[in-house]
């Protein structure tokens, strides 16, 4: 944690954009914002095969 | 618009720290409790006292209600048509403990015709200039590997011709690999995923072949280590069961020991209402993260579907797939690939004739299934990312199971937001 809680001031950590792009596949063909490209669903990825 | 007071949820942790989460604006931080009273108060009223006036969190407020978002619009489901999924056929040389097509297993092959009809079908459509090919199983796609190799061919003529970039994709088992078919797949550029559980204890338990007796590590490590030799670096793809949920990290340190050419890999918890307890699903998130954290460090990317969840923003899990089967129906989920399963009427929604054929009917169904959502999602800071989860669970799994789940997906999402805040 990045803050320490003390009860009677407000006290906030560092604000983070943490939505950002993950590393693109550098095996995929010409797709760098797919979370599985081609190799099944994007949404899941839960092929249990 | 969506104001700010609507897209921010308290998320309780720890030692009275809590996390400030805004889905929609991408942004978190921590918060002592005092801080957290202040926000609680704006999410009320929308408002936050003058006398706070100069202090972070009131920074923090006014940075993030500066930012604009709008509620994410659902897209149609039929937006998919560039992407297409064949399984090729139900047959298996292996006897997977956790398979989700053991039951559907049979000699059907689907025929070059029917790929020639769906790959011509994604090919006709215009306005999206990047095609996606994947084959998935149900059966092992490189059991029929005559299929297999006259498809990729087939793609690479259409795609060539009309001027669209591709995308191949193949799961495979990875024990039906030899130099011939590597280089083959090298030259149509295939991203190739494997299915397998690396450390060589689980890989023979979980992964027999399909006399039950003969073991496959063997077999699929040496054909990773050929792949690698040929320059073709395939992705990992495990089952997180009972018996490996706490050795993520070794399966990690096993990849940078073995395969250091591997940057990808996929942990994903089982599928099974047997092993899909909450003691489960608390050790995989303790071992995830801590497998993570090793592979960070060595800039190996590990994931699971959450973290492709929580990438995104979406109004519905899944978008549904276009997904052709053996028996040339069409499904919008690759794991219900038979009339053998008990919902396989409510995931179909087309055949493969001659042409396509949508069902207009089933289609609409298919995507009621998608959207329906349960009724702790409404106020749930998660709900953008899990968005109701996934249909095909849904549909096998009891409602207790589902909410197992859902304390789950909760709590993956707190972890991986502390790790961000934290690193």
């Amino acid at each position: 944690m990045s803050i320490v809680d003390f009860k009677d001031s407000p006290q906030v950590g560092e604000l983070r954009f943490v939505r950002k792009s993950e590393p693109p596949d550098k095996n995929a063909a010409n797709c760098e914002d797919c979370a599985d490209p081609g190799t099944g669903s994007e949404n899941c990825g839960c092929e249990d095969f | 618009m969506i104001e700010l007071k609507s897209d921010l949820f308290v998320i309780q942790t720890s030692n009275n720290i809590s996390i400030i989460y805004s889905p929609l604006r991408g942004a978190a931080f921590h918060a002592n409790s005092k801080a957290e009273d202040i926000i609680r108060e704006y999410i009320k009223s929308g408002n936050i006292s003058e006398k706070y006036k100069g202090t972070k969190v009131y920074n923090y407020l006014s940075e993030l209600s500066r930012i604009e978002v709008e509620e994410p619009q659902i897209e149609p489901i039929h937006s998919y048509s560039s992407d297409v999924m064949f399984i090729l056929s139900q047959i298996c040389n292996m006897n997977c403990s956790y398979c989700y097509a053991q039951k559907s297993r049979s000699k059907e092959t689907i025929s070059m015709g029917k790929i020639k009809s769906a790959v011509d079908y994604v090919c006709k459509k215009t306005d999206k200039k990047n095609k996606s090919f994947s084959f998935i199983g149900g059966g092992e796609p490189l059991s029929t590997w005559e299929l297999f190799e006259w498809s990729i061919n087939y793609i690479k003529e259409v795609t060539e011709k009309k001027g669209f970039s591709r995308r191949i994709g193949l799961t495979t088992n990875g024990t039906l690999l030899n130099e011939k078919r590597i280089l083959i797949l090298k030259q149509h550029s295939v991203t190739v995923n494997i299915s397998f559980d690396i450390l060589p204890e689980i890989q023979n338990v979980q992964r027999p072949l399909s006399d039950r007796k003969s073991v496959s590590f063997e077999l699929v490590h040496n054909n990773i280590k050929m792949l690698l030799s040929y320059g073709l670096v395939p992705r990992i793809r495990s089952t997180i069961t009972n018996k490996n949920v706490k050795l993520m990290p070794q399966m990690v340190k096993f990849v940078i020991q073995n395969y250091p050419e591997i940057k990808f890999l996929h942990f994903e918890p089982v599928t099974d209402t047997n092993d899909n307890s909450d003691d489960f699903y608390k050790a995989y998130i303790i071992s995830f993260m801590e497998a993570r954290s090793i592979s960070n460090k060595q800039g190996i990317y590990l994931k699971n579907s959450l973290i492709n969840s929580l990438k995104r923003i979406r109004t519905r899990f899944c978008n549904g797939e276009f997904c052709i089967t053996p028996s040339c129906d069409i499904v919008s989920c690759h794991r219900i690939s038979s009339d053998v399963e008990e919902c396989f009427e409510s995931f179909k929604y087309g055949q493969v004739t001659n042409d396509i054929e949508i069902d207009t009917k089933s289609l609409n169904d298919v995507l009621e299934i998608s959207e329906k959502k349960s009724k702790y999602c409404s106020d749930c800071f998660a709900k953008w990312h899990c968005a109701g989860g996934c249909p095909m669970y849904r549909a096998i799994s009891t409602e207790k199971e589902q909410l197992s789940y859902c304390t789950f997906f909760k709590n993956f999402v707190t972890a991986v937001l502390n790790e961000q805040l934290a690193g």
